[in-house]
């Protein structure tokens, strides 16, 4: 998959994926709160970055042939954060079905190295 | 562990998926081309993919409008302000578009402690099935959330 750049986030795009998805945790918008929490500043919502990663397998794979994705939020990803999404093919081979599928190893990292999410995904057709 | 966590029923409910949250859904996730089936031959432009990400926010239809772990918080069971995501996983059985009626059961599948360095953290695994009108699987979501209990 070709890497794929994203940011810097803002807070505009977490108050529009808090009004698609409904998470209206206040880690995602309200400072005080969260330096209350002990964190350092504002972060994204996990799915926001896992919705990106999933947008970028369907967008290059084709959005009928994801059929696994598996995501761990590493670190947080927070607000000015740039964003690279990556995935790599790992094992190409024959489904139960009989369909032809890839293991891909992911990562999104930002600008400063930190790997914020990492995952796995399946691509494939359905049985 | 504290048993009332088990307590929580699973909860069943109704999914439409529909056009509008497709596309809100695909544009807030940044998609450059929400509408990409319209280019596509032979599919309805009064048909959009449903962003796979989506699939975990079908609590939104759900009767109380929450997701499994806010029914542990509004019980006094989780603190929401101590708890993080920590992983996620999705099985799709077959893709998804908008226009489907989808039926959805969340529950808890499992609670775990781990003693680290910073504390004990507890693991509370949610799984939400999602399946056709007539039995289908369609996606299965595992979902980890993570609560620092000291």
């Amino acid at each position: 998959m070709p890497d794929r750049r994203v940011g810097p986030v803002t807070q505009d795009h977490l108050i529009r994926f808090a009004g698609a998805g409904g998470d209206f945790n206040r880690f995602h918008y309200d400072a005080e709160f969260v330096h209350s929490r002990g964190f350092k500043g504002i972060f994204a919502q996990g799915l926001f970055t896992a919705g990106i990663l999933g947008q970028t397998l369907v967008a290059w794979a084709g959005w009928d042939m994801l059929r696994k994705l598996k995501v761990r939020f590493a670190e947080p990803v927070w607000l000015g954060d740039e964003l690279s999404f990556s995935a790599v093919v790992t094992r190409v081979y024959t489904a139960e079905s009989g369909q032809i599928w890839a293991d891909l190893d992911c990562v999104v990292s930002s600008a400063d190295e930190r790997r914020v999410l990492t995952g796995s995904a399946t691509i494939g057709a359905a049985a | 562990m504290d048993d009332k966590l088990w307590n929580v029923p699973p909860v069943t409910f109704r999914f439409p998926v529909e056009w509008g949250k497709c596309r809100e859904f695909a544009l807030a996730l940044l998609d450059e081309d929400p509408a990409r089936p319209e280019n596509e031959e032979g599919s309805s432009p009064s048909e959009l993919p449903m962003p796979p990400i989506m699939a975990t926010c079908a609590f939104r239809y759900s009767p109380d409008n929450m997701p499994p772990s806010a029914r542990l918080v509004e019980r006094g069971l989780v603190d929401r302000g101590r708890m993080l995501q920590g992983g996620l996983e999705f099985e799709f059985h077959r893709p998804v578009r908008s226009g489907e009626d989808l039926i959805v059961t969340d529950r808890l599948d499992r609670v775990h402690d781990k003693e680290t360095s910073k504390g004990t953290l507890r693991f509370l695994e949610f799984e939400t099935s999602i399946r056709s009108a007539d039995g289908e699987p369609v996606c299965t979501i595992r979902t980890t959330n993570i609560e620092r209990r000291s």
